[in-house]
């Protein structure tokens, strides 16, 4: 090395402008055999991406269809029953000395509190309807889609709250757009509301579930480049 | 300088369009609106807090709002607050969750009361709407349930269903059991029949000025009707064993009802202003119940003919019956809703509870409304279809309800017990 490299840019290689040209014409045909080929074995990958739609399964066993359906949750006007909490100081203790209890004995009120709280539980789940295979914390029957997108959808339903106030009439038919752009850790950067449904009621509860929900589940490495350029929300009043 | 090749690829991709997320089903939740202590002037303190009463409660029954943020007991409002945009202190309603907020003023004038009612939008702190009103001050509470029923117009463009009343039967003990009427609250109850015998099943015609019912004054179960504000009474039906299940047709001419005759238990329909009866079903089980549909072509009903008693929907003249419910075993008092669409009921469920149901007309899909809270019986719909009066005795003693078509809110209107087969009358403002 001399030291006028040292000294300043390298100097730039003589190149012929008529192989330049050769080199970026076979690039060109590279890039554009590729697409074909593409387009070929991949097709749906260049065409704009279909709306997704997933929902996660929900927990029990499908009701009797026999059977008049039931509620699956209490109205929130029931008068809340006392809660009972067992703990260790709620026990009478005599001695930190603890005779062996004979299995009658061992029936105390902790196990029999056990007993029926595990008794109301299984009732509980017997009147959950839904799938075998489904998550617990589910929203739907069925089990479609990927199951990141899935989670995603999960997590902004939670949010997804809109005023009862909005007439019936329109209850069916609104559809608003937000786009949202996400960090790798799941955090949401930006949203934009897209399209408007209309109804500025509407639109204003979407735009605060986005707010509200701030984060999403991280997304896999594969999507976090998709996922950061951007992600469009379509949110629909009526159930899918 | 290959690598150029996956990189225009990925800009390719994404030139196509961000991935898109279908979220349906919103969950529809009480709109925050909190309603202030009204202002009183000119000795009003007594009717402003009635008005406030009646207004917060009637908000609260209609589900639309949050009981949580409709009444400010939890949080302190400044009772001196301005009743304008400019010195309403919006940060602290936002603080308590409130999103739109109701002041009033109430004041006398003339033996009158008169009321000014203001709502804003907290969050982006204007005024939103604007009423007085006046009446006498035995009337007052109206002036709430009509505001009420503005706020319920002015969000939602339908009606509301506050300004009008209800019938239900009541237990006077020593065999009476008479029909009265009251404000659809259960307020200002008043007693429309004094016969110290059995009375049932009370029915409102259209128009509000007639209830017919069963009543056993003769010792007969015959059809009476009732009329207002006379309260003089008129035979309607006196035939076979036994008359029952009155409804009138949507525009008030018409009148169907159950009868019995020997073992035979039919729908009958006859002109609300009497004369001959018309058999509309012919079979082997009971049919009664009848309720019409709200544009008069059809008519539900409770039948047995299949076995166990189901909702069945036939034309207003009798022809092509259809059975409409397939689940649960014992299902009766059908009520068809002001809107159409749905069909209220009660139904014992495989507990041997009996609860409220709605069944869709046009798809069948049975929804439920109660749900282990007592035994709930004889849905009578809300003028607006939003709501629904009934009976409950999850308190251990028989009482009217009302609830939301959803069953998400349900609240009493009565709680002295002995409340029975309630019906909802037609809105005074129509």
């Amino acid at each position: 090395m001399s030291a006028a490299v040292y000294a300043g840019a390298p100097p730039r290689p003589s190149f012929p402008l008529g192989a330049s040209f050769g080199i970026a014409a076979v690039l060109h045909a590279v890039l554009v055999g590729a697409l074909l080929a593409t387009s070929l074995f991949h097709p749906a990958s260049l065409l704009p991406p279909q709306a997704i739609h997933v929902q996660l399964a929900r927990l029990g066993t499908p009701r009797d269809k026999r059977l008049l359906p039931r509620r699956p949750q209490e109205p929130a006007s029931r008068p809340a029953a006392p809660v009972v909490v067992a703990t260790a100081h709620a026990l009478p203790v005599a001695s930190t000395h603890h005779p062996k209890l004979t299995s009658r004995e061992s029936r105390r009120p902790e196990e029999l509190l056990r007993n029926a709280l595990n008794k109301l539980q299984q009732q509980v789940d017997d009147d959950r309807t839904g799938q075998l295979d489904g998550f617990e914390n589910g929203t739907a029957e069925a089990t479609v889609g990927d199951l990141y997108w899935a989670r995603v959808v999960d997590r902004i339903k939670r949010f997804y709250v809109v005023p009862n106030t909005i007439p019936q009439a329109e209850r069916d038919k609104l559809v608003a757009d937000v786009q949202i752009s996400v960090a790798g850790d799941g955090t949401i950067l930006e949203q934009q509301t897209q399209a408007s449904s209309g109804n500025p009621v509407f639109d204003r509860a979407v735009e605060d579930a986005v707010k509200r929900c701030r984060a999403i589940p991280p997304p896999p490495p594969e999507l976090a480049a998709q996922a950061r350029e951007g992600v469009v929300l379509e949110f629909r009043s009526a159930e899918m | 300088m290959l690598s150029i090749i996956p990189v225009a690829m990925t800009a390719l991709l994404a030139a196509a369009g961000p991935p898109k997320l279908i979220i349906g089903g919103a969950s529809f939740q009480p709109y925050p609106l909190a309603v202030a202590p009204f202002a009183a002037q000119g000795g009003a303190g007594e009717a402003a807090a009635e008005l406030w009463r009646a207004l917060t409660d009637d908000l609260a029954a209609s589900g639309l709002f949050d009981p949580n943020v409709l009444n400010p007991k939890g949080y302190l409002a400044d009772p001196h607050e301005p009743m304008t945009a400019d010195g309403i202190h919006f940060q602290r309603w936002t603080d308590v969750g409130a999103e739109g907020l109701v002041k009033g003023a109430v004041t006398t004038a003339g033996g009158e009361i008169v009321a000014q009612f203001l709502l804003f939008d907290v969050l982006a702190r204007q005024q939103q709407l604007e009423k007085s009103y006046r009446a006498p001050a035995a009337r007052a509470r109206q002036l709430a349930h009509r505001f009420a029923d503005d706020l319920i117009q002015f969000f939602t463009g339908e009606p509301g269903a506050f300004e009008s009343q209800i019938a239900f039967i009541r237990n006077l003990g020593r065999g009476g059991r008479e029909l009265f009427i009251s404000d659809w609250d259960g307020q200002n109850a008043r007693q429309a029949t004094h016969h110290g015998s059995l009375n049932l099943l009370p029915a409102w015609a259209p128009d509000g000025r007639a209830i017919a019912y069963t009543g056993y004054r003769t010792g007969h179960p015959d059809l009476w009707e009732v009329l207002f504000p006379s309260l003089s009474e008129k035979l309607l039906s006196a035939h076979g064993d036994l008359n029952t299940g009155a409804a009138f047709s949507p525009d008030g001419r018409k009148l169907a009802f159950a009868m019995s005759e020997g073992d035979k238990d039919e729908i009958y329909v006859m002109a609300a202003a009497g004369g001959p009866i018309t058999r509309l079903t012919d079979s082997y089980g009971i049919d009664a119940s009848p309720t019409w549909s709200p544009d008069g072509k059809q008519i539900a009903f409770v039948s047995q003919r299949e076995g166990s008693p189901q909702i069945f929907v036939m034309n207003a003249d009798g022809s092509a019956p259809r059975r409409l419910t397939f689940q649960g075993n014992y299902n009766q008092t059908p009520r068809w809703s002001p809107r159409g669409d749905l069909i209220a009921f009660t139904a014992r469920d495989e507990r041997a509870v009996f609860d409220l149901f709605t069944v869709n007309v046009q798809t069948g899909q049975v929804s439920r409304i109660t749900q282990d809270q007592g035994l709930n019986s004889d849905p009578s719909w809300a003028p607006n279809g939003r709501l629904l009066v009934f009976v409950s005795t999850r308190t251990g003693k028989s009482e009217l309800w009302v609830t939301t078509v959803d069953g998400n809110a349900q609240h009493p209107l009565t709680h002295d017990g002995g409340y029975a087969t309630p019906a909802w009358g037609p809105s005074f403002r129509r």
